[in-house]
């Protein structure tokens, strides 16, 4: 999966990073809800190149899906405006060091916006199987089957709970099994 | 193959082992998965109070030492980026990783405990199903893994079904659990993602999801997803690596 970072209003959450890669743990909220306020500020034509002055609503309600235009077309559109009051040029983070390997970031900024975000490392979940699984991966359309019918061993479906769990389809295969 | 469930996180986890040593302590691998999980639970979950995820949520920036904190807050970050924010961690207005901590802790009780069993030819398989959302180990000899998906207008029939021979499933959709997922669009009745890592399996089906009609082709070729969508009662919409695949559709059976 390619990690290149995309120009959005994704990408402007990540203005944090820039502000203190190192310790992004310690990146506070607040500072997400401002870039949040200047890429808004931002829309309406204001490249105003400090983005300590918008704070003003702050109450960004963090919706979960970016307005229609502005992304994945990364290309094309270098007119993502979220000023970040930083100089152009690409920063990268130093390396931090996790439980399970090492991350790094690395962030592209021109005209004053961030125009990418680059993880350089990242562990890999998984990586003794990245190459099995690069075989096709035929997916069958059923229709009712039941449990017992299909010698399935594992069940994909939208989240259940622990309560309703007894009679679902992966606890008729537990039981089979038993 | 062995089977237990575990409840944490008002979660059924499914752990699936296989086997051939007599010496390998089925029941003290569960345990040790068990304990993964739950510490995961105490310092990740939004619903109790002394969690780190609480207390980062009311100000307090004292965890930034824990180390899987700040992977897992990274690792949202990132995931928001790279599905344009169709995947936030922010949906409900504070930081809330929930999406993305079960697939995290199902890796984690995978790397910690399973693992080095696998490497050791102490099992000979291994899968966790955290409700839903399954990764699985590599098989000896090859064989792959059946996996069904859950028909989302009938829980007690599957709607598809395929082999894998190890790597993750994840599947997204309106649930008994409610909508998790605050999304504008509903163009996507169930997203399933295959792929190597839960974690990303976890947080595309829940991208796709979210994702409004005109932009699936895109998104899903832009990032070389596998993916299987169900539109509606009679739509499903099959993707390979990023590219469109046909939907096999086979005769009815055992009927």
């Amino acid at each position: 999966m390619n990690r290149t970072g995309k120009i959005g209003v994704a990408a402007a959450s990540m203005t944090a990073l820039a502000l203190d890669v190192a310790a992004i743990v310690v990146v506070p909220q607040l500072r997400i809800q401002q870039s949040q306020a200047a890429l808004a500020q931002a829309a309406s034509s204001d490249t105003r190149s400090s983005s300590s002055g918008n704070s003003g609503g702050g109450s960004s309600n963090a919706t979960s899906t970016p307005t229609s235009g502005s992304s994945s077309s990364s290309s094309s559109s270098s007119s993502s405006t979220s000023s970040t009051g930083l100089k152009d040029g690409t920063y990268t983070g130093a390396v931090t060091a996790t439980g399970r390997g090492d991350v790094q970031i690395k962030i592209t900024v021109s005209n004053g916006s961030l125009t990418a975000v680059n993880a350089l490392q990242y562990p890999q979940d998984n990586p003794e199987s990245s190459s099995i699984n690069q075989q096709v991966i035929p997916v069958y359309v059923k229709e009712a089957l039941t449990a017992q019918s299909a010698s399935i061993q594992a069940v994909s479906g939208a989240t259940e709970t622990y309560d309703g769990f007894t009679g679902s389809l992966q606890d008729a295969i537990n039981q089979a099994k038993r | 193959m062995d089977t237990f469930v575990l409840n944490v996180m008002n979660l059924p986890f499914t752990i699936m082992l296989e086997s051939r040593h007599r010496e390998t302590d089925m029941h003290s691998t569960v345990d040790r998965i068990h304990e993964v999980l739950v510490d995961v639970d105490r310092r990740f979950s939004p619903f109790r109070d002394d969690s780190l995820v609480s207390r980062f949520r009311r100000g307090d920036r004292s965890m930034s030492r824990d180390q899987d904190f700040s992977e897992v807050y990274m690792r949202a970050l990132l995931e928001r980026v790279e599905t344009d924010g169709l995947f936030d961690p922010y949906f409900r207005g504070g930081y809330d990783p929930t999406g993305l901590v079960k697939g995290w802790a199902v890796n984690r009780a995978f790397s910690l405990v399973l693992r080095p069993l696998l490497s050791q030819g102490l099992l000979t398989g291994a899968a966790i199903n955290a409700g839903g959302d399954v990764l699985f180990s590599a098989r000896a000899h090859g064989l792959p893994w059946r996996v069904g998906v859950q028909d989302p207008y009938d829980v007690h029939e599957y709607i598809a079904a395929f082999e894998l021979g190890s790597g993750a499933v994840a599947t997204s959709g309106t649930s008994r659990r409610g909508e998790h997922v605050v999304r504008e669009y509903h163009d996507v009745v169930q997203a399933t993602v295959i792929a190597d890592s839960i974690v990303e399996a976890d947080v595309w089906a829940t991208a796709l999801l979210a994702a409004p009609q005109d932009r699936l082709d895109a998104l899903i070729r832009d990032h070389g997803l596998t993916a299987f969508l169900v539109m509606g009662p009679q739509g499903y919409r099959n993707y390979l690596h990023g590219k469109p695949a046909q939907v096999i559709s086979t005769q009815e059976q055992n009927r």
